[in-house]
């Protein structure tokens, strides 16, 4: 097939980046063995296209954005139960091409894991045995409460704005005396339960909507035999 | 947030169409572990594909969100005509084209003031700067030539394949191509290996 120069032209791009039917590909180049422009043109747009290639320099947080949009979709169609665990392994996934990015995104990770431990074993430490014992909390990662199991003291979910340091959200836990029980989630959900010495479950989910930092908090059980004491 | 262009990478990989037929046909039947799947596996190529056009993450990941709650809302449509990431890939760009429209003068003339050209005494044949030179004379275009340049050359997509993103006739993403080719030949003379004169932006 004999191609005519425009027709050629038109082609190039397709010739370059290698999505070009075969018999086009062989008539792009019989055409470029004999026009002295299409050879410059096609030069050019290797070079054009080496240098698109070129990413932008960016911080990824894919579970951030998930996190606001299935909270719109939740609320507009309802809560639905979802996986944290498997979202843990599909972030780790979209991260695999840059394991120097996946480096950092799990030291920050095992930062605020470590955080967390600390206040959750402080807590531990606060709590008498026998209380504590006495005691079940259902969390993310845990799926439904077993039948037959425990009372459910009740507990929160919640996501805390982004731009929220670790010791901003250290003194507002210590605030409304809540305690992390897991979290936070790829998508940045904290589970958190009130400390003996806290309010209501009802007063903390107000107070915690209350503030500004908190974009989204939601009690996921509620006490259903004893009351708080 | 200023968009810089940094490490080269290969272009991004070709997804598996059957696992992402499975997941949308998922996500018609409202399984929402399957639709966050979908969302994470295409979060990073979008927005590595939005933010050349739009500097702002802001704007590059309300696109995102905009086009999964399409999806979200539209799954049960996917009739199989095409891939999948074309169809995703399609939604996108009408978000990201509408995104783009919707700027007022004075946002497009913070995100050019932040893809601002590189200084006029500045090499151009060093790498680094020619790389920026190339961003700032594709932000120069208009939204259709350069969603046309960045889906062939950034995304290495055909066509067909571009006609069908764009919802255009091939002749129509052909001819995008080709002024958009003419005008960065205007802008970028040393891509032919000419050097811009002194003080030319």
């Amino acid at each position: 097939m004999k191609l005519s120069h425009r027709h050629c032209l038109d082609l190039i791009p397709w010739w370059v980046n290698g999505r070009i039917e075969e018999p086009d590909r062989l008539a792009v180049e019989e055409h470029l063995r004999h026009c002295a422009d299409c050879r410059a043109d096609a030069d050019e747009q290797q070079r054009l296209r080496h240098f698109m290639s070129a990413d932008p320099v960016v911080d990824y947080a894919p579970g951030a954005s998930l996190q606001r949009l299935m909270t719109k979709i939740n609320a507009e169609d309802g809560p639905s139960a979802s996986s944290p665990r498997l979202a843990g392994k599909r972030i780790a996934a979209a991260f695999k091409s840059r394991p120097t990015q996946l480096t950092q995104w799990l030291a920050a990770a095992v930062l605020v894991e470590a955080i967390g431990l600390a206040i959750v074993g402080g807590a531990l430490w606060r709590a008498s045995p026998p209380e504590r014992s006495a005691e079940e909390f259902r969390t993310l990662s845990t799926g439904s409460a077993p039948t037959g199991s425990l009372r459910v003291a009740g507990s929160l979910r919640v996501v805390f704005a982004p731009t929220m340091t670790l010791g901003e959200l250290n003194s507002l836990l210590q605030d409304l005396h809540l305690t992390v029980l897991s979290g936070p989630s790829p998508a940045g959900v904290y589970t958190l339960a009130v400390e003996p010495n806290g309010e209501s479950l009802a007063n903390e989910l107000a107070a915690l909507r209350a503030r500004s930092e908190v974009r989204f908090a939601e009690l996921i059980d509620a006490p259903t035999e004893t009351p708080r004491p | 947030m200023a968009l810089r262009i940094g490490h080269l990478t290969a272009v991004p990989a070709p997804r598996n169409d059957e696992r992402d037929r499975l997941l949308l046909s998922r996500t018609a039947q409202g399984d929402r572990q399957a639709f966050e799947e979908l969302y994470l596996g295409y979060h990073r190529r979008l927005t590595r594909f939005l933010l050349r056009m739009a500097p702002n993450y802001d704007i590059a990941e309300e696109v995102i969100n905009d086009t999964f709650w399409i999806i979200w809302r539209k799954a049960a449509d996917f009739r199989g005509g095409s891939q999948v990431s074309t169809w995703i890939m399609g939604i996108a760009y009408r978000r990201a084209l509408k995104a783009l429209r919707a700027l007022k003068p004075e946002e497009q003339a913070v995100q050019l003031a932040q893809r601002e050209a590189p200084p006029a005494n500045e090499d151009p044949t060093e790498r680094d700067a020619l790389e920026t030179w190339v961003a700032h004379a594709l932000s120069m275009l208009p939204p259709e030539q350069r969603l046309a340049l960045e889906l062939a050359y950034y995304m290495g997509y055909s066509c067909e394949e571009i006609a069908a993103i764009a919802d255009c006739p091939i002749s129509t993403v052909k001819a995008r191509m080709f002024h958009a080719r003419q005008k960065l030949k205007q802008l970028l003379p040393q891509l032919a290996g000419e050097r811009p004169a002194r003080g030319e932006r």
